[in-house]
């Protein structure tokens, strides 16, 4: 127990120092001795590591817990800089698709490659729903969920039929289709000038685009949607954990490494693809909807193949199919590069790179995927379903 | 609809139709061949397309002059090279060690190696950012005939893709290396105890698809004379399409899918109103459609394991 606060405290420490340090030689020399430190601790005391990971897997909801307490303070800690603040925004809601990508992709093996279309969705969902019907922000954001969703089970049909390369084939071909009709529907989507002027949630009748006061100090707008994406993320990560952890988990996974013995064992491919489908959409949903009134301003551009392909790099950087891999992976490739701004132009080159180098070098990632450890428990669990 | 516009049209359908077919062949060799899908293949689309702009320099250096035959023969032949060498490249840094990695990885491996290459042609020719005008090699006027425009550029393009397919027949039908191809694609382990060389077999393999991509690359430039780095991305997914609408692995198939496809998007784009915003889309449709009704492909006699 001390040894997880202690080791989640440092982290926190460590995160801190990365943000406060602005000189460009400063964040090179700071990676550079962070990546020397996690070499040899790995070497000289693997041992360590590995009770440490035995412990962090046994504790994993005292760890979370931990973790989200550390998370809510981080807005004091930073002093309200909006501008971090920000990019943990972004941080979190890509952490939210990279969790989504992850449970299709990872665990259930049905490659996307259009995934910023379902955030696409969100995104106008709760644009159109909150600026032309009127519809508080509460009560849209889960109808964007739910359209997601049903893209998710659109796009999942004719993935029914077809797997592997065809699958990547069909899934491009979904985003760009959806961003095309995004672009060309122009009376219901505003075509290339996108939605203007989504007006901010309300929460307990304050307007979640003003600036807060906490007495001591006050932050700008973007620490109110700090906190919405906090809640969501943990709501994101809970659910896709136990989904991952049920039988239902288990048999995507089963579907993943052999459809054919998987369907001798009596799965139901229909089913469980097209609901993996439609619950890794609906996390890209949410996401967008957040992303939605938080900007208050959206457009096809916004959402296009680049995005998808910064989701996927994040997942192979942290590990398919691994839950904290898809966190750690969204935390490095959204927060690093903010620190190079100086190198802007490069940054998709940069997703490009780490794609390539993981898979050469490092093909399970950060934080690879743990084969599941069989305790009765779980099997009692399964048997009373 | 007059009859000189549907001549037209039909000119500029089969313009379209052979440049990707040209891509949709590389992607169907490899396919059969090494059993890989190159996500980077589109990406030698718009590197043949580049180095038929920047070679001009050297060309003319070299005492040749602009528009005349050796010129474009010169560039023919550069851009010939760059997509072997890119295709060799892939092979050997990309595609090779990744081996025995699952489909997923493969795939998302040569996606990264496009990103790369995308980005580096942005950020490293100069102006990459925007489109680049792409000069006319030859200083001919449009040919009318009859009512109807011919641009030389599109019958130059349809005679270039004309001798390069006949060429690619007569590689893989009538030579022993096209042998080899045939062999391995067929059947890899059974190849390898007939004492092929397989490895040289899919670096050829890579080599000679990515060329003629390359070269279709340099007719986009040729027939649209405008060039942009991220041009390879569309070209690549419709090559894609073409090669799956023909059934992955048939490489004739691939050029009549090709075709289908440069015909469908003209004729959408000339008949349906307001067609031109959606030209992109038809494609995706028809592969789709294709994939879920036909998954072999319009002439897959293999039925490919799919599910």
């Amino acid at each position: 127990m001390i040894k997880i606060l202690l080791t989640e405290l440092l982290g926190y420490l460590l995160f801190l120092v990365f943000v406060y340090i602005e000189e460009p030689i400063l964040v090179v020399a700071f990676i550079a001795a962070m990546a020397i430190a996690g070499i040899t601790l790995k070497k000289r005391a693997g041992l360590l590591l590995q009770e440490l990971e035995k412990t962090y897997v046994e504790n994993i909801g005292k760890v979370g817990l931990i973790a989200v307490m550390i998370a809510l303070t981080i807005p004091f800690a930073i002093m309200g800089d909006s501008y971090w603040l920000q990019i943990l925004n972004f941080m979190m809601l890509n952490a939210m698709m990279a969790l989504g990508l992850n449970f299709m992709t990872g665990r259930a093996g049905l490659i996307c490659l259009g995934y910023a279309a379902f955030m696409a969705i969100g995104a106008y969902t709760v644009g159109i729903l909150t600026l032309k019907a009127g519809i508080s922000f509460w009560i849209a954001l889960p109808f964007a969920g739910v359209f997601a969703s049903l893209f998710g089970v659109i796009l999942g049909l004719p993935a029914l039929r077809v797997k592997g390369h065809y699958l990547a084939l069909v899934t491009i071909a979904f985003g760009l289709i959806v961003q095309e009709l995004l672009l060309n529907l122009e009376s219901v989507t505003g075509g290339t000038n996108g939605l203007i002027d989504i007006p901010s949630p309300h929460f307990l009748g304050i307007d979640m685009g003003t600036t807060v006061n906490f007495g001591f100090m006050s932050m700008t707008y973007q620490a109110n949607f700090y906190y919405l994406c906090l809640a969501l993320l943990v709501l994101t990560t809970v659910v896709i954990y136990r989904f991952s952890n049920s039988l239902f988990g288990l048999a995507l996974n089963a579907m993943r490494e052999d459809q054919l013995a998987a369907q001798c064992y009596g799965l139901n491919l229909t089913n469980y693809k097209l609901l993996a489908f439609a619950i890794g959409a609906f996390f890209g949903g949410i996401a967008g909807g957040v992303y939605a009134a938080m900007i208050n301003f959206i457009a096809p551009e916004n959402f296009g193949y680049s995005l998808s392909i910064i989701v996927i790099s994040m997942i192979i950087l942290g590990g398919l199919d691994s839950i904290p891999g898809a966190l750690v992976g969204a935390f490095f490739l959204t927060v690093f590069p903010e620190k190079f701004r100086a190198f802007e132009d490069y940054r998709v080159m940069f997703y490009g790179i780490i794609i390539v180098l993981c898979l050469l070098f490092m093909r399970e990632g950060l934080l690879p995927f743990k084969h599941r450890i069989f305790k009765p428990k779980t099997a009692a669990r399964g048997e009373e379903n | 609809m007059t009859i000189e516009l549907i001549v037209q049209q039909i000119l500029n359908a089969l313009g379209l139709g052979i440049m990707y077919a040209l891509i949709a062949v590389g992607f169907t060799l490899f396919f059969g061949v090494i059993e890989v899908v190159n996500f980077a293949h589109g990406e030698v689309f718009m590197l043949g397309a580049f180095v038929a702009l920047l070679s001009g320099g050297i060309l003319t250096s070299i005492g040749l002059t602009m528009g005349s035959v050796p010129y474009f023969l010169g560039i023919l032949v550069l851009v010939l090279l760059t997509g072997s060498i890119f295709g060799i490249l892939l092979e050997r840094f990309i595609v090779r060690p990744m081996r025995g990695a699952p489909d997923i990885m493969t795939l998302l491996i040569t996606l990264g190696a496009s990103i790369i290459t995308r980005e580096a042609v942005m950020l490293f020719v100069p102006n990459g950012r925007n489109p680049q005008p792409f000069p006319k090699l030859f200083d001919v006027d449009s040919i009318n005939i009859g009512g109807v425009l011919i641009k030389p550029e599109t019958i130059l393009c349809i005679i270039l893709s004309a001798v390069l397919i006949s060429g690619l027949y007569y590689i893989i039908e009538k030579t022993t290396f096209g042998r080899y191809i045939r062999a391995t694609a067929q059947d890899r382990e059974a190849a390898m105890m007939m004492g092929i060389n397989v490895k040289k077999v899919f670096i050829i393999t890579l080599a000679l698809g990515s060329a003629l991509g390359a070269v279709a690359g340099l007719m986009n430039g040729l027939s649209y004379g405008i060039i942009k780095f991220n041009m390879g991305f569309a070209a690549g997914i419709k090559g894609f399409a073409a090669a799956v609408v023909g059934g992955l692995g048939n490489v004739y198939g691939a050029i009549a899918g090709g075709m289908l496809l440069g015909f469908l998007e003209i004729f959408v784009v000339s008949t349906v109103p307001d067609g031109s915003s959606y030209q992109d889309l038809i494609s995706f449709v028809i592969v789709i459609l294709c994939l879920v009704f036909r998954p072999a492909g319009i002439f897959g006699e293999r039925a490919y394991e799919k599910v």
